[in-house]
């Protein structure tokens, strides 16, 4: 409040209007820059193009982070800057660099006629023009990235206040797939975005597609196909290709064939060479403890035992493959783990064979890792 | 007259000293007499390579001819023994290119790799695309064959439409939904195929838009000679099995240019063949940059 009134003051007494940034921008362009880190952020404000060249190059990138900071936004006062200019320039941030917590995928299912050729021009508009309507005070950014995705970035506001540009939720979605990917997405908000997405795409209704992860590429990955999958052939793969070159002319591995039976049981089921890097796989079982062995107390026969299995890892399919290609888990892979990859979705809810759930993989549940 | 009798005269000293055997003092003789002697010995060494060579591929020919007939080389043939260890390679060669073609011509009747996995209980097929001669991805479908046929796993793109067709044809004509799948496939491949070479062979000409199914393609071009006129080319693929666009819309900057004959006469030609091969004519026609 002082720095305003102190700008007013200054600019009443020079005679000259000098355009303040509102302290909404100000506070989200400080904030956007302490996320983009120094050696990025040359080229990121190059790509936003709101600063002028010899702006550009008066900025010193070896001075400390503060005044860097202070530096880059008086240049933004300098050009009159407003949240519009500075949410463009959080977006370019985090196109590039989609690190905003966890993305959730979902799936858009009974696709119109012309699904197929909607293009993004009429998307943009109306995406915009439904979720105008359905909500005021909302602000969006649409962007295409270069590998063909559609950004969207929403900010939320309601009847009473301004769009909150400080929590925007962003959208990823693919033209002419029936994927889209959310973060930081609030549940009274859900609703809008979903119809909003639903029109905009022409498709009949959207669901949660059951799979989340903190890296988009991993989960965009996963549902578009981009890891090299691997199938049975006729032909004879080198084998000099899969197995590890021979340590010792005299070491001669006993379990070759086993070895390599297992190392394509375990390819085949996650995929070859590098793969999405997922969190977590989430199993609950509403199942019926069939346990035996003399755990009595547990074994309620009717009522399901309520359990929750949670794989946890850096890079989970790499671990599960790699758990498979060395034994520790039987082949053929149990079908609950293959499931991710083939279904692509990490979060499942298994019940017993007898009551079909609405989200479930009916299995015994008898699990055999 | 003095002169010729000298070149005269020359002459027939050095072919006098030439029979005498006395060497030409001249080092540009020399170097030529031994370019020539070089030249001679490689020409031999080449002809016996080039015979070398011949009978090879005449022996390769006669197993070929030999294996296409069906008559397989009988180890205990007493003559044949003597000449296995000869023939082994060239048998194996023309086993080899006999095996290549039969391959081809199995791609070329639009025939499918199939694996069975799981001893019968599923099925792999591998879909191959190709466009003109290269040969571009193959997808792959596996079809679970208990209790009538359902996809197990695939690695085919989202936007083609695999749950529509499968739930057209799958259970009733395996064959005809293959087919249709595999045109979708290739359809879409031959457009990214036709994208890439244009973006590959022509610098000057961009996209400003196109589409994972490459069913939109918008390129803007730029016209010598005068500035800042620009043609905005819209190419819209309708059909998605096909390789060519079905609507063509042509703008300009300067309004008068999509009118013209010429112009039009290329919007018709869009239509009937590949872009990049247009795009190529006009520019070595000189009508784009």
């Amino acid at each position: 409040m002082k720095r305003t009134f102190q700008c007013i003051i200054y600019s009443v007494c020079i005679g000259k209007y000098i355009p303040s940034m509102g302290d909404v921008a100000r506070t989200l362009l400080q904030r956007t820059l302490r996320k983009i880190p120094t050696v990025k952020l040359e080229e990121t404000l190059k790509k936003w193009a709101h600063l002028s060249r010899r702006q550009q190059q008066s900025v010193n990138y070896t001075q400390s982070k503060w005044i860097l900071h202070e530096n880059i936004v008086s240049l933004c006062e300098e050009n009159g800057l407003t949240t519009r200019h500075v949410s463009e320039l959080e977006m370019i941030y985090c196109m590039e660099n989609p690190n905003l917590g966890t993305w959730r995928a979902c799936h858009l299912t009974d696709a119109d006629e012309d699904a197929t050729s909607v293009e993004l021009l009429s998307f943009k508009e109306q995406f915009k023009s439904h979720l105008a309507e359905l909500i005021r005070n909302v602000s969006i950014k649409i962007k295409k990235h270069d590998n063909g995705s559609v950004w969207i970035r929403i900010a939320w506001g309601d009847n009473f206040s301004k769009p909150n540009h400080f929590k925007p939720t962003y959208v990823v979605h693919d033209l002419q797939t029936p994927y889209v990917f959310i973060s930081n997405l609030k549940s009274k908000h859900k609703p809008l975005l979903y119809q909003g997405l639903v029109l905009a795409t022409k498709h009949g209704s959207i669901k949660d597609a059951h799979l989340s992860g903190r890296s988009l590429h991993a989960v965009r990955d996963l549902l578009m196909g981009h890891y090299q999958q691997s199938f049975p052939t006729n032909h004879l793969r080198p084998l000099q290709e899969r197995n590890p070159p021979i340590t010792h002319p005299n070491i001669e591995k006993e379990h070759k064939e086993h070895a390599e039976k297992r190392l394509q049981v375990a390819y085949e089921a996650f995929g070859e060479g590098d793969i999405p890097k997922l969190e977590t796989a989430t199993y609950t079982l509403e199942t019926r403890f069939r346990g035996g062995g003399g755990m009595d107390t547990l074994s309620d026969g009717e009522k399901p035992f309520r359990t929750v299995v949670q794989f946890a890892s850096t890079s989970l399919l790499e671990s599960l493959r790699h758990c498979v290609s060395s034994g520790i888990a039987e082949a053929p892979v149990s079908p609950l783990l293959s499931s991710i990859t083939q279904k692509g979705r990490n979060y499942f809810v298994i019940t017993d064979k007898a009551d079909k759930g609405h989200n479930a993989t009916t299995q015994n549940s008898r699990a055999k890792v | 007259m003095e002169a010729r009798d000298h070149n005269v005269l020359s002459c027939l000293q050095r072919l006098e000293m030439g029979a005498l055997g006395f060497q030409s003092r001249d080092p540009e003789e020399v170097l030529k007499k031994d370019r020539l002697h070089q030249l001679k010995c490689r020409a031999l060494s080449l002809r016996m390579q080039r015979n070398q060579l011949k009978a090879q591929i005449q022996k390769l020919k006669e197993a070929k001819a030999a294996l296409d007939d069906g008559i397989t080389m009988d180890g205990n043939d007493v003559e044949n023994r003597v000449n296995s260890s000869q023939l082994a390679l060239p048998l194996l060669m023309s086993r080899h290119t006999q095996l290549k073609d039969m391959l081809r011509a199995h791609h070329l009747i639009g025939g499918y790799d199939v694996v069975e996995v799981d001893s019968g209980k599923r099925v792999s097929f591998s879909l191959s695309t190709a466009y003109e001669d290269t040969y571009l991805d193959t997808y792959h479908l596996e079809l679970d064959l208990t209790r009538g046929v359902r996809i197990h796993r695939h690695d085919i793109p989202p936007f083609i439409p695999l749950k529509t067709l499968a739930q057209e044809n799958l259970e009733t004509d395996l064959p005809g939904f293959l087919h249709s799948l595999w045109q979708h496939v290739n359809g879409r491949a031959s457009r990214q195929y036709q994208l890439k070479l244009i973006k590959e062979q022509m610098e000057t000409v961009s996209v400003m838009e196109t589409n994972p199914l490459c069913s939109v393609l918008v390129l803007m071009c730029k016209i010598p000679g005068e500035e800042d006129t620009a043609v905005l080319l819209s190419l819209l693929y309708g059909d998605p099995l096909k390789a060519l666009p079905t609507r063509v819309t042509l703008e300009s900057n300067n309004k008068l240019l999509p009118d013209e004959p010429q112009w039009k006469e290329v919007k018709s030609l869009f239509l009937k063949t590949p872009p990049h091969k247009v795009l190529l004519a006009l520019r070595s026609e000189g009508r784009i940059m």
